[in-house]
């Protein structure tokens, strides 16, 4: 299996008033097609290592290479090109963009990627109806429930065909039978497109979805 | 598709957008009208002054009006003298009401002006001296056609004219008061001698490039018109002082306004810039470029400021037609600038674009993560409010104690004075509430820790902003409409009686004006133009030639009392001047000043100085015993003071009828100048109101345009056994926390703000000592703390307020 994801000495020092060392030196390698479930308790430090290892944040110190790119030193419109093409993340909530259908949302990055809607339009309705969602395609994000919402957001991410696919809690806001849809789907992505995903979770059940499980103890890796 | 992510944009915030496009419209529309309003008041004032003499360059007149000359002589030999058009005007009346009579030689009616005739033919003329041309306004107050008869009468002498020609108010009949009549100049010498030409006023048009001064000098050599006054056509000084009066106080207050305007579209900006900083982090979050976020946010807002710059020009025309009309006459003609149409767009354009854009490339340098959370703000972004807070202080101190610190110093701590309440005032609001927040109350607990919570008091900002340029604009209304009527009911019992002899002041009942029933006194005087030269500037002022003027009108006693001045007075080569001099020039008592009044230039000693508000330093005061000294000249008016000005008037022009004087009550005579200056005044109060409509609207946008942010908040409240009342009541006590900040804050500056705005009108030549109406500036700022603090009733917060499931 190849590396896609090598990250060595992270930390990351938050200033709020007093400095707080929230992740001390996190080294971590994840190879492609992995499902890796990082797990602690909260504010141990594993949704700031999500963020810092997708891109959405600096480390402090530290290095993290991901799909080839040192992602301190790539350029933003590498790191954008990547983000359209090979990673996604998805958040707890809050993932979409309000003023914008779903339709409109799962498509945000082939859009920005400049596809013609020709090329992508048959194969975002065949991912909405796998989802369960090719009904609600034309709905405004306040029009949809928290599941159809989180369904929305990974019809995005897949949207695109991604490696690799970071997750925050993706179930963190969802009932428990939503929660279950969703980590099937999340769990079916994995074993059947090979989709390589790391997500943040809390919930041991859910942490027995993935094929690893990394657990993060006062910003280490235990 | 990325054009339409921005259409988007837009139409997912209806209310915010159309703001933003009436901020900028209504920006560029005053914008435009107030760098157009200054030449057009100065192009009227130009074509006012020069309505009797046209195009001519030097004009010769008989020193008394009843002096006659008969022929024009030698003065088409002069070198440079293109034209000679000699006229005969006078006063005469007709159905009891004065007018004045222009004769011209035959085929010279229109070689000063054009008469644009609206009916009937004006080449009649010449076939008949009894044929005349009147205004449309004429024909309308007398009810004349053409055809139509006119009996005109002067002295013992009444005569039938008949109505050839009706003309539009323009040129000669500009001003049309009183109303002009244009004809053979034979045809008016037969109400005084016969059927002969005679002149008292003879203009020349001199040919491009000739000298005025020398054409000038030549003629007072020349022995048949060394007893005239030659002089000067357009006395361009004057009308330039005459416009800058009249158009700074709406410039001021139209600019303030516009740039009200400009600084909503940026707080509107700011207003959302939280949620546009999630849509950014949304947008990086899938992989946007820096260049397609930017492109994005760009498109939006060239859509919303090209929306806002075409309305606004639209809107710039009619704007400035109806200042034009409210302020001067809307028989005025003007054209637009197209320069200055798009510069007032651009101006509103790029502000807009700028607005929006600069915060957005902000954003793009920081992380996902950053964008997603706002940061505390850096210690440079603290300290900012703070180090511009000290630097309006030190700019405040030294405009009032160092010597020559106000003028522009005074402008810019306008500026400066509100930008630093602006900043600073969210610091008032939040401590404040931190006072507050210890109260039991839920509501004025909830209210004060909701206010203590948020990051940004944009709307505390636009309410501050917004409420200080109101208060300041409705006080200007209405200190400059007391002064007004203060000066109406000064004049309101006068009547000035010219077309006298230089002689009446030797008689001591003057000829019997004195002696007229009702009269209660009498003062013979000269009232003319003339210019002050000081340090190379000359400075147009009303000449007040008699001591005695300073019992007649109220002036303040500056430096002597009013018997001292008077004293001072009878010394030949004494006058009194205004405390503007003093102020705005360093003139003092003693200081020597030359004084050129119809060619004629003396120097005189500034004995005293007085103080009138209205006039305010646009007159000097000297004895007539000064004026036969210095410039050979005698009375040529005769001020009354009586109960009933209108009557004496007519009592005076029955009684005197064959001696033809021109007796008219000082309201009517000024009629002109007094409406356009209640209408300047008015038009202030006009732009007050536009601006409390403009902060209202914005204000309202802005409330409404982020209720979501504070979904959250209220639906844990309301699940927390919060009743709807009890929060209702909170974001009322909130909006009121917010008013009250704004009111107390926006009065104590505003004290501050009118000292400096006094202070920049000296950049205007103009002078007045402090006023403040803290009476008018309390009753606004409650009005609109009232209003803001009923938003929450007005815009129906209650009926949303429903338990939502979190998402």
């Amino acid at each position: 299996m190849e590396i896609l994801l090598k990250a060595q000495g992270i930390t990351k020092t938050f200033d709020t008033g007093a400095k707080t060392e929230v992740l001390k030196g996190v080294d971590l390698t994840v190879e492609d097609g992995e499902f890796v479930a990082i797990v602690g308790e909260s504010g141990s430090g594993k949704s700031t290592l999500l963020y810092i290892l997708a891109g959405i944040d600096t480390p402090t110190s530290g290095e993290v290479v991901l799909a080839g790119q040192n992602l301190a030193t790539v350029s933003d419109d590498d790191m954008a090109s990547l983000r359209r093409h090979d990673v996604a993340f998805v958040y707890q909530y809050d993932n979409l963009v309000p003023h914008l259908n779903a339709y409109e949302n799962i498509t945000l990055p082939l859009v920005l990627d400049k596809q013609k809607e020709s090329e992508f339009k048959e194969r975002v309705v065949a991912l909405a109806t796998e989802l369960g969602i090719a009904d609600r395609l034309k709905n405004y994000p306040n029009e949809l429930s928290g599941g159809e919402q989180q369904r929305v957001a990974i019809a995005r991410a897949l949207a695109i065909n991604p490696k690799v696919i970071f997750l925050d809690e993706p179930t963190g806001s969802l009932d428990r039978e939503r929660g279950r849809q969703v980590m099937e789907i999340l769990k079916e992505v994995n074993e059947k497109r090979g989709v390589t995903l790391i997500m943040v979770t809390h919930s041991l059940t859910h942490a027995g979805y993935a094929s690893r499980r990394i657990e993060i103890e006062d910003g280490r890796i235990k | 598709m990325i054009f339409k992510l921005a259409l988007k944009n837009i139409s997912s915030k209806p209310l915010r957008a159309v703001a933003t496009v009436l901020v900028i419209a209504i920006a560029v529309a005053l914008v435009f009208s107030m760098l157009s309003f200054s030449d057009a008041v100065y192009d009227y004032l130009f074509q006012v002054e020069t309505a009797g003499a046209g195009i001519s360059d030097v004009t010769l007149k008989t020193n008394s009006t009843s002096d006659r000359i008969t022929g024009v002589s030698g003065l088409d030999g002069i070198e440079g003298v293109d034209k000679v058009v000699p006229t005969l005007n006078m006063y005469a009346l007709s159905n009891g009401q004065y007018l004045s009579l222009r004769g011209f030689d035959k085929g010279d009616y229109e070689t000063l002006a054009d008469i644009d005739v609206v009916e009937g033919d004006i080449s009649l003329l010449d076939q008949n001296i009894d044929n005349v041309v009147v205004s449309e306004s004429m024909a309308e107050e007398f009810d004349l056609k053409v055809g139509s008869s006119l009996q005109i009468e002067s002295g013992e002498k009444k005569l039938t004219f008949y109505v050839v020609a009706i003309a539009k108010n323009n040129g000669y009949f500009l001003t049309d008061s009183p109303h002009v009549v244009v004809c053979n100049v034979k045809g008016v010498s037969r109400l005084i001698y016969g059927e002969f030409a005679v002149y008292n006023e003879i203009y020349l048009v001199l040919e491009e490039g000739a000298s005025t001064s020398s054409v000038i000098t030549e003629v007072k050599s020349m022995s048949d018109y060394k007893d005239m006054t030659v002089s000067e056509s357009k006395d361009v000084k004057y009308v330039e002082n005459q416009s800058t009066s009249m158009s700074a106080p709406v410039v001021i207050a139209g600019l303030g306004v516009a740039v009200i305007a400009i600084a909503f579209v940026v707080l509107i900006s700011l207003t959302s810039l939280s949620e546009r900083r999630k849509y950014v982090a949304k947008l990086m979050g899938v992989g946007g470029t820096k260049s397609q976020i930017l492109f994005i946010f760009l498109a939006e807002v060239l859509i919303l400021a090209f929306a806002g710059a075409v309305i606004g020009s639209v809107l710039a025309s009619g704007v400035f037609a109806a200042l034009l009309a409210a302020t001067l006459s809307s028989m005025i003609a003007f054209s637009i600038s197209a320069l200055k149409l798009f510069g007032a767009a651009v101006i509103g354009f790029v502000t807009a674009v700028v607005a929006v854009l600069v915060p957005i490339a902000t954003t793009l340098n920081r992380t996902v993560r950053a964008n997603e959370n706002e940061k505390k703000k850096s210690v440079l972004w603290t300290a900012l409010p703070i180090a511009l807070l000290l630097v309006a202080v030190v700019s405040v101190i030294i405009e009032f104690t160092a010597k020559g610190g106000k003028g522009s110093l005074s402008l810019v701590n306008v500026v400066l004075v509100l930008v630093a309440l602006v900043v600073n005032v969210p610091f008032v609001l939040r401590g404040v509430a931190k006072l507050l927040s210890k109260f039991r109350n839920p509501a004025v607990q909830l209210g004060s820790k909701t206010t203590l919570r948020e990051r940004r008091h944009t709307r505390l900002q636009i309410l501050t902003a917004g409420m200080t340029v109101t208060m300041l604009l409705f006080m200007a209304w209405s200190v400059t409409t007391d002064i007004f009527t203060g000066y109406l009911t000064e004049f309101e019992d006068k009547v000035l009686v010219t077309n006298v002899h230089s002689t009446i002041a030797d008689s001591p009942t003057l000829e019997g004006i004195a002696d007229v029933d009702g009269v209660k006194s009498a003062v013979p005087l000269i009232w003319r133009q003339g210019k002050m030269v000081e340090a190379g500037k000359g400075k147009t002022v009303n000449i007040i030639g008699s001591e005695k003027a300073l019992d007649l009108i109220d002036f303040a006693f500056v430096s002597d009392d009013k018997e001292t001045m008077k004293q001072i007075l009878l010394t030949p080569g004494n006058i009194v001047i205004d405390k503007a001099y003093q102020e705005l020039y360093g003139i003092n008592v003693g200081d020597k000043v030359t004084v050129e009044i119809d060619g004629k230039s003396a120097t005189l000693t500034v004995a005293g100085i007085t103080r009138h508000k209205l006039f305010n330093g646009n007159y000097i005061i000297a004895s007539l015993d000064t004026f036969e000294a210095e410039y050979g000249m005698g009375a040529d008016t005769v001020l009354v003071v009586s109960d009933d000005a209108t009557l004496m008037a007519e009592k005076i022009r029955s009684e005197f009828v064959k001696k033809n004087y021109y007796a008219v009550d000082a309201l009517t005579l000024y009629k002109w100048d007094a409406e356009s200056l209640g209408n300047v005044f008015d038009l202030v109060g006009t732009l007050a109101i536009v601006m409390v409509v403009l902060v209202y609207m914005v204000l309202i946008a802005s409330a409404v345009a982020s209720r979501p942010n504070g979904e959250k908040c209220r639906t844990a409240m309301l699940s927390a056994g919060m009743s709807r009342k009890t929060l209702l009541s909170s974001e009322c006590f909130e909006y009121a926390l917010n008013s009250l900040v704004s009111f107390v804050t926006s009065f104590a500056v505003s004290v501050l703000m009118t000292a400096s705005l006094i202070g920049a009108l000296r950049l205007f030549g103009l002078y007045f000592e402090f006023m403040y109406s803290a009476d008018v500036v309390a009753y606004v700022g409650v009005a609109l703390s009232v209003g803001y603090t009923l938003i929450p009733l007005l815009a129906g917060f209650k009926k949303k307020y429903t338990l939502k499931r979190q998402k």
